[in-house]
């Protein structure tokens, strides 16, 4: 597994990475014992780039990926603040919260305030059991998520959110921070208020949108922020393809018929060069000279060594070269291969 | 089956057109479903969309419960401000709305001919994406290459481009309307209208006129890219709707079956996702 550079925060992070939201069960349990086999099979691949989040099952995915990791010494790992969790003693069983099966009986409520930030970050190291993250993302933050209530969001994290990551990473406490949100326009908005390292971006550069790239990858190259990019497969249409038997999944939803329509087309010429689509969609965005890492979420042995296989797939230059040719992807995206 | 895949309705006193003022005298008046229906029944049009003719959301509304009460009105092309903050939200409740396919902003009407490629407007055409609508460009031919940099960018949105993007018509079509109707067949998102021609032609234009026009969208786009429009009431400056259903007829005359097929409607029944 190759590593790429996180240029602000001094660190090397692993091409592909671990996404740790399914270690918090998300729509589905799983045990203990597959989330350890899942993160350690990962981890023994290469794959040393781990990123988890207090949301992920309330806290469970943080516990169960601070046990695989306290052991190990070649780790890189994220998780991300905003949202403070609290115990509930009416909350029982795993019933489906936020789309997660975890019996943790905490509930959330957002909080990007200084005190916010400061105890996140420390409710995360205890439920770690670790005494070191090594990047902070802000989780959730922007229009999409806030709606009416982002101009007070925003204000409290400019207002003193930022400037406790800013402290944290002069201490040392952290190497970097960053945002970790599904829209990239707000950050564009926040590299105003705070000097980011990183950003992990979901769904808006992969094989299928580039909707990032005439504004935001620039801006991201100008200023030396490494970008991560979650939800490769965009909510699974990528992994799937159009022709398995349940409906496919785009940004969280049945995909509308343009978007089969489009993947459809990518179909076509990945049948023409036999290039399996999971293997270019996971390849694609690493093109880019500001992404540093892609992160899948994996939940199982299984998933890690198909994620291995795809990423090792060697995929011809003249795959990518048609996808442009036949405008599927914008004539200025970067292509795996080109210099 | 046939599709008029772009007429307007509209009451000026309702009073948000904007571009629609007493000095066209033609169109200044109300049109209503009850005048549009002969002409269609008389055309063998059995479905229609209906495209926004102000922008404003209180007239994609009005057009919506129009449409809700006529059964040949297929489907709705709206408006929203895709450059607002709250852009994304607002396409997803139009989305829900039963006959909205699409929508338009009106980019021929704009100060900056590049607004779409703002970055203000990325979240809401996103949110078009994901709603599944078909993006109606309205433009003049100078703005053409901004359409071609949109399709690019957004291999994803289905755009429809309004038109066949309001060649100027003086005589042979232009070079640059020409190269960037070849640009944007190279796009497979792109779909082009065959409307609104007679409009920019010479007064009294008919199909010879328009031959080598629509011989250059059929050889860039083929059939099954092209739906024909009658951009009615504004058809009616230049020829009456069946003189436009006659002159066409001409125009596609010499294709195949399922081509002529294609034209009259089933690639608007396939973009704008009509049951037939």
């Amino acid at each position: 597994m190759r590593t790429r550079l996180v240029q602000r925060a001094g660190l090397k992070v692993s091409e592909i990475g671990f996404g740790a939201a399914m270690l918090g069960n998300l729509y589905h349990p799983m045990s203990d014992g597959e989330a350890h086999d899942a993160l350690t099979a990962a981890l023994d691949a290469g794959m040393t780039y781990i990123d988890t989040a207090p949301r992920y099952g309330h806290g469970l995915s943080e516990r169960r990926v601070g046990d695989v990791v306290r052991a190990r010494a070649d780790v890189i790992l994220s998780s991300k603040v905003g949202r403070l969790f609290r115990a509930n003693p009416k909350l029982k069983g795993d019933g489906e919260r936020n789309g997660f099966r975890s019996p943790l009986p905490f509930e959330s409520a957002y909080d990007y305030s200084y005190g916010g930030i400061m105890r996140s970050y420390e409710d995360s190291l205890q439920r770690l059991g670790l005494a070191r993250i090594d990047i902070l993302y802000v989780h959730d933050v922007g229009r999409l998520t806030h709606g009416h209530d982002h101009a007070r969001t925003f204000a409290e994290l400019t207002g003193g959110g930022f400037r406790a990551l800013e402290e944290l990473r002069a201490a040392g406490a952290i190497a970097g921070f960053g945002l970790g949100v599904n829209e990239w326009e707000i950050c564009m908005e926040v590299m105003d208020h705070a000097a980011l390292d990183m950003v992990l971006l979901a769904g808006r550069y992969t094989l299928l949108e580039q909707g990032a790239l005439a504004h935001f990858l620039p801006a991201c190259v100008e200023r030396g922020i490494s970008v991560v990019i979650g939800g490769a497969y965009n909510s699974g249409i990528l992994a799937t393809g159009t022709r398995g038997g349940e409906p496919p999944l785009y940004d969280y939803a049945p995909a509308p018929p343009q978007v089969i329509e489009h993947v459809r087309r990518l179909e076509a010429i990945c049948d023409a060069f036999a290039v399996p689509l999971a293997a270019a969609a996971l390849q694609f965005p690493l093109a880019h000279p500001a992404i540093a890492s892609v992160i899948p979420g994996l939940g199982s042995v299984a998933r890690v060594n198909d994620t291995m296989t795809l990423y090792d797939t060697a995929i011809p230059q003249a795959f990518w070269v048609r996808l442009r040719e036949t405008a599927l992807v914008p004539p200025d995206a970067p292509l795996p291969g080109e210099a | 089956m046939r599709i008029d895949a772009h007429h307007h309705l509209w009451r000026p006193s309702r009073g948000d057109y904007g571009w629609l003022t007493p000095e066209l005298a033609l169109l200044y008046r109300d049109f209503e479903p009850d005048e549009l229906r002969p002409l269609i029944q008389a055309a063998g049009i059995e479905k229609t969309i209906l495209v926004q003719a102000a922008p404003t959301e209180a007239e994609t509304d009005y057009l919506l419960a129009i449409a809700d009460r006529t059964d040949w009105i297929a489907g709705v092309v709206g408006w929203t401000d895709l450059a607002a903050p709250d852009a994304p939200k607002k396409v997803a409740h139009l989305a829900k709305q039963p006959g909205l396919v699409g929508l338009r902003p009106m980019l021929q009407d704009l100060a900056d001919p590049d607004w779409i490629l703002k970055p203000d407007t990325s979240a809401g055409l996103s949110a078009m994406v994901k709603h599944g609508l078909v993006f109606d460009a309205l433009i003049r031919e100078a703005q053409l290459p901004t359409i071609v940099e949109l399709a690019r960018r957004l291999p994803m949105l289905s755009i429809v481009l309004d038109h066949a993007g309001k060649p100027v018509m003086n005589g042979a079509p232009r070079q640059n309307w020409h190269d960037a109707v070849k640009a944007l067949a190279d796009c497979p998102n792109v779909t082009i209208k065959l409307s609104g021609l007679l409009t920019e032609a010479e007064p009294g234009a008919e199909a010879v006129a328009l031959a080598p026009y629509f011989d250059a969208l059929l050889e860039a786009f083929s059939a099954d890219r092209i739906l024909w429009g009658s951009d009615w009431p504004v058809l009616t400056m230049a020829a009456s709707y069946p003189a436009w259903v006659a002159i066409t007829e001409k125009l596609v005359a010499g294709l195949d079956a399922g081509a002529r097929a294609a034209i009259w409607g089933g690639t608007a029944a396939k973009i704008y996702n009509i049951s037939l």
